[in-house]
């Protein structure tokens, strides 16, 4: 970690706070604003998005002084733990709980580096076959175990 | 009603086969998913709420509050063995609990910790009990002003009391109350923030994101960083506290459950801080305070106490006002909305059976955790060691059906991918995700009273502080903003936390 001066990261998220603010308040200008007595619907969105665009640049004011953080992404375990759901939700429909299922936990186990292919395949297998009986079985959710 | 009758018709109601049956699984799941490093009661709760769906509401609510009240319990195993706090609240516990386990006194640790969180429960039980009743009557006489004033004292309190920077507080309690205004108004139909999107019109999936900001956010946070797996020893004849560590510990647990209840009764302070409160407090009072953080007793047995204590007397707001106490409570109280439960200041009277029925089973549920802590803990330990490449696929799997079964929507699941996302980014730059959904869950009810208060006025923004209690409320809020604004005292808490 590098410590200088100016803090970016910090003041670029306060910043994006503000940025968020402020795209609130231009959409609810669409809104009926209202008067006091008889607020519209933009009323309230409006004024919470002028205190987010507040609050906002405060952090980034403040965020100067702050010791320098960065963003520690770690690429592998986040695109697998990611990936895995959005998979997950893609195919539920349409090929329905059993595949999905397989899908999202053989990709999922993949973050970590250590796991094996005996393990993934266990698990996917055990976890595939505990949300069945439970999910389908016992509480009975509408999703087909096959198929859409 | 008087104590004793509702203590009578609270045994009816929690001592039925049914009621007893999904009280224990909701305090083993909820132990069970508490000893996990890294995932807490909030993430427990919203990940069992789904299965709750299927339930009668009363059986729900047992499960849930179970739930909630075990994995904080559990949270201290992680701590004390493994120096891996399951969740904030339980980090305190850390601070002297692991090392004890490395003096080889991790028995004594655990049985001490289960021992005063259930004193600790138990004395908030009792002011659950007599409080919130009498809160609720009070609370009938509360017009829109008053609730929206005692709203806003909470979520400034939610946002400024954590132990971060209180302006990043404030940022998330604001998003969160814009993320509630997604979809439609309820006063104009007017639909709002819904980028064309018909899933939106409906608004944000609380369980959805719950998940998101609590569940994928912390796996993100952990994953693929090694950890250390070989928790400290513990033997059954270990267990047994000596003479002296019982005569050590009793004086803390009571100071620790007072300002745990205290801070639980508070709405939108948690047991994060009690915990902390407790701890500081401990060792200002302590002759010896040289021993804090090498192993001394006081410092697990009061943080536990109060965190358990402000556990349980969370629930006096969250039942008597509709107000709740942290995010874990909010999460609680969207579940009993779903069940159609409203708590309000009636609920004590219309839903009597309830009430009651639920504060006994926390009695219930209480015991059931200290029988069930100390004879598996060898069980817990194993849990423990389960490694994350087995454990977070596992995890996965339960938060996308669960949430995909709340309304069979792919929509929800991928709101939990955004807000998994976004509640990693919050994370990382050290903005709390826990206000944003305080925020979330009362931002419909703030905004409706903010309206209607100033419609009975016919537009005075002076209804906030003509009305006695209301502008109670607001001098709270003040104090507490201008508490933070003095520079002294923000350096001393600084300097306090760095200590700590």
């Amino acid at each position: 970690m590098k410590r200088t001066g100016r803090n970016r990261q910090e003041i670029a998220a306060g910043l994006a706070w503000a940025a968020i603010g402020l795209g609130a308040i231009a959409i609810a200008a669409n809104y009926a604003f209202g008067t006091i007595i008889r607020m519209g619907p933009g009323f309230v969105p409006i004024l919470l998005g002028a205190l987010l665009a507040v609050f906002g640049v405060i952090a980034a004011w403040q965020g100067r002084r702050e010791p320098e953080v960065s963003l520690d992404l770690r690429w592998r375990p986040f695109a697998f733990i990611i990936g895995g759901i959005v998979v997950w939700v893609l195919l539920i429909d349409h090929v329905g709980f059993v595949p999905s299922t397989v899908a999202l936990v053989a990709i999922s186990a993949q973050a970590e580096r250590d796991v094996t292919w005996l393990e993934t395949f266990l698990l996917a297998a055990g976890m595939t076959l505990v949300g069945y009986l439970i999910f389908i079985r016992g509480i009975g959710i509408p999703i087909a175990a096959f198929g859409s | 009603m008087d104590l004793f009758s509702g203590i009578a018709l609270g045994l009816d109601v929690a001592i039925t086969s049914e009621a007893l049956l999904f009280c224990l699984i909701g305090v083993s799941v909820g132990m069970f998913i508490g000893v996990l490093p890294g995932i807490g009661p909030l993430a427990a709760v919203a990940m069992t709420l789904p299965i709750t769906y299927h339930l009668e509401p009363m059986s729900a609510l047992i499960m849930l509050a179970g739930i909630f009240y075990g994995a904080q319990y559990g949270g201290s195993t992680a701590s004390i063995l493994l120096n891996l706090p399951g969740t904030s609240t339980t980090a305190v516990t850390a601070l002297d609990g692991y090392p004890m386990a490395k003096q080889g006194r991790a028995g004594v640790a655990l049985f001490i910790t289960t021992i005063t969180s259930f004193a600790g429960g138990c004395f908030a039980i009792v002011l659950v009990m007599s409080f919130a009743p009498a809160l609720g009557q009070m609370a009938l006489k509360f017009s829109s002003a008053e609730y929206f004033s005692i709203m806003l004292l909470g979520l400034v309190a939610a946002a400024t009391m954590s132990l971060g920077s209180p302006v990043k507080g404030i940022i998330a309690v604001v998003a969160g109350l814009l993320l509630s205004t997604v979809g439609m108004d309820p006063t104009s139909g007017t639909i709002r923030y819904s980028f064309g999107v018909l899933e939106l019109q409906d608004g944000l999936n609380l369980v959805a994101m719950a998940m998101g900001l609590f569940g994928v956010a912390e796996l993100l946070k952990n994953a693929g960083k090694p950890r250390d797996l070989t928790p400290q020893k513990v033997r059954l004849r270990e267990l047994i506290p000596t003479r002296k560590d019982l005569s050590e510990c009793w004086k803390p647990t009571v100071r620790g459950s007072f300002i745990g209840s205290f801070v639980g009764i508070l709405p939108g302070a948690g047991p994060t801080l009690a915990a902390f409160l407790a701890y500081a407090f401990e060792k200002r009072v302590s002759r010896r305070p040289e021993r804090f953080g090498r192993g001394a007793i006081e410092g697990i047995s009061a943080p536990e106490a109060a965190n358990n204590a402000s556990t349980q007397a969370a629930f006096i707001p969250t039942l008597a006002l509709g107000i709740p106490g942290d995010a874990g409570m909010a999460v609680l109280l969207g579940a009993m909305m779903i069940h159609g439960i409203t708590p309000r200041p009636e609920f004590f009277t219309t839903n009597a059976d309830l009430f009651w029925g639920l504060v006994v089973s926390f009695w219930v549920g209480n015991l059931m955790l200290l029988v069930l802590n100390i004879p598996l803990i060898g069980f817990w330990v194993r849990i423990l060691t389960v490694p994350q490449r087995i454990l977070f696929p596992a995890i996965l799997f339960f938060i996308c059906i669960g949430v995909y079964s709340v309304s069979n929507s792919p929509f929800d699941v991928m709101t939990v991918i955004v807000f998994g996302i976004v509640g990693y980014l919050m994370n990382a730059y050290g903005y709390p995700p826990a206000p944003m959904l305080m925020g979330f869950i009362l931002g419909p009810m703030l905004e409706q009273h903010f309206r209607r208060a100033l419609l009975f006025s016919r537009g005075d923004i002076t209804t906030f502080i003509d009305r006695p209690i209301s502008a109670a409320f607001l001098v709270l809020t003040v104090a507490l903003v201008a508490s933070l604004a003095i520079p002294g005292f923000m350096a001393r808490r600084r300097a306090r936390l760095a200590e700590d």
